[in-house]
């Protein structure tokens, strides 16, 4: 549940990229902390292995600003894919209040993305959170690689595994390249703030 | 809840993402543009946009504060246009007005503040309009202002002089002068408001 100091007129918003293990989660907070930098006091912080994968998680948190009278300030999250490390990915859900997910498009990677989904489904079960709840978000990510020549799930199926019944929005996207990162983002803060308010009133 | 409350409330937060979002620098994809960068869009009203939409959504002082700050600023600002000046100078009387009642201003306020504003924002941002336009766009908000205000005097004060209001007739057209006895007007019933809340807190004290 966000924190809100009503004293204060503050908001803290936890937002979580979630996702099958090299499916771009930190691209994405890199690309987001790319655009904003110039304006955000904070850093991005990021432990990775040698190999430069996550092995805790990146935070990156930056206020957004006055939204009616209160001061938003929004926490993104990564949490690292490699299911090793699910102990940790519980641990970073704990709190949130809003979800990107994002999904691989490469064919290879479909059961990865079932998998990690079924995966965060049961962890927010811990914290007795319904995933049908909590905002989401869908990014199918690395659509750029069709160019590449490499096979890519069409989204018909992408959203046909995924999101079906959750029926969230989602968006295709290449973190790399950074289309359709700040949509997503933006998509998921709004949502997730929406949520918050509702719950409140 | 209140699907109005819902929709400034979604507004509003769009807005802020798009102006978080949108200033971003160039991703480092894009090609470099040539020649030296274009200049910033003047913007000279989106501080008080910003304002205006939380004083929507909560009257506080420091809010307050801030748009009358804001105001003072853009007066300076735009004192060679009297259309824009005096579209401010309304603004600022309305502001000072919901400052001293706060949620007891007259619910019809916050709806003048918004419509003032969305002409005063029209007569900056709109190139193409002409000077008598903007004019027109002037005369109408001063007139539902002085109807705003005749309405507030005559609910809240038995003792206000109501002869002393020249009553619009259809087709009338106030001027400027008929802005400026509206403002003194409102400053004048601001401080009978000061002295009768002095009065009370007075009596409160000798209790």
């Amino acid at each position: 549940m966000a924190f809100i100091n009503t004293k204060t007129k503050e908001v803290q918003v936890k937002l979580v990229f979630v996702g099958p293990g090299r499916g771009g989660k930190t691209t994405n907070l890199e690309y987001i902390f790319s655009r904003i930098r110039h304006r955000i006091e904070s850093d991005m912080v990021s432990i990775k292995t040698q190999g430069d994968r996550t092995l805790f998680f990146d935070f990156l948190p930056f206020e957004l600003g006055a939204i009616k009278g209160y001061n938003v300030k929004t926490q993104l999250y990564t949490v690292p894919g490699q299911v090793k490390y699910n102990a940790t990915r519980k641990l970073v859900l704990k709190g949130v209040d809003g979800i990107v997910f994002v999904a691989d498009s490469m064919v290879d990677r479909r059961e990865n993305n079932i998998s990690a989904l079924n995966n965060l489904t049961e962890n927010l079960h811990f914290y007795d959170i319904d995933i049908t709840d909590l905002p989401l978000v869908f990014q199918y990510n690395k659509r750029d690689l069709a160019t590449e020549g490499i096979a890519l799930l069409d989204v018909e199926t992408m959203e046909k595994d995924l999101n079906a019944q959750l029926k969230a929005p989602s968006f295709t996207a290449s973190a790399l390249k950074g289309d359709n990162v700040i949509p997503t983002v933006k998509k998921a803060i709004s949502k997730t703030i929406v949520a918050i308010r509702e719950k409140l009133l | 809840m209140d699907k109005k409350a819902n929709d400034t409330f979604a507004f509003d937060l769009e807005n802020r993402l798009d102006d978080f979002f949108s200033d971003a620098l160039p991703s480092q994809d894009e090609p470099p543009a040539d020649g030296p960068p274009a200049p910033k869009p003047d913007l000279p009203l989106k501080d008080l946009k910003s304002t205006i939409l939380a004083i929507d959504w909560e009257i506080t002082d420091d809010v307050l504060e801030t748009f009358i700050g804001q105001l003072d600023g853009l007066l300076e600002q735009f004192e060679d246009d009297k259309v824009i000046h005096t579209l401010l100078k309304l603004l600022k009387s309305l502001g000072k007005y919901v400052r001293l009642h706060k949620s007891n201003a007259h619910p019809d306020t916050i709806k003048r503040v918004m419509a003032v504003y969305s002409a005063l924002e029209e007569s900056v941002t709109n190139k193409d309009m002409s000077r008598n336009e903007k004019e027109k766009l002037l005369l109408e908000e001063v007139r539902q202002f002085q109807r705003l205000k005749a309405i507030i005097v005559s609910s809240k004060t038995p003792h206000v002089a109501s002869g002393s209001q020249k009553p619009i007739e259809s087709g009338e057209m106030p001027g400027i002068g008929a802005v400026i006895s509206a403002i003194d007007e409102l400053k004048s019933m601001m401080a009978r408001e000061l002295r009768a809340i002095r009065e009370e807190i007075g009596q409160l004290r000798k209790k």
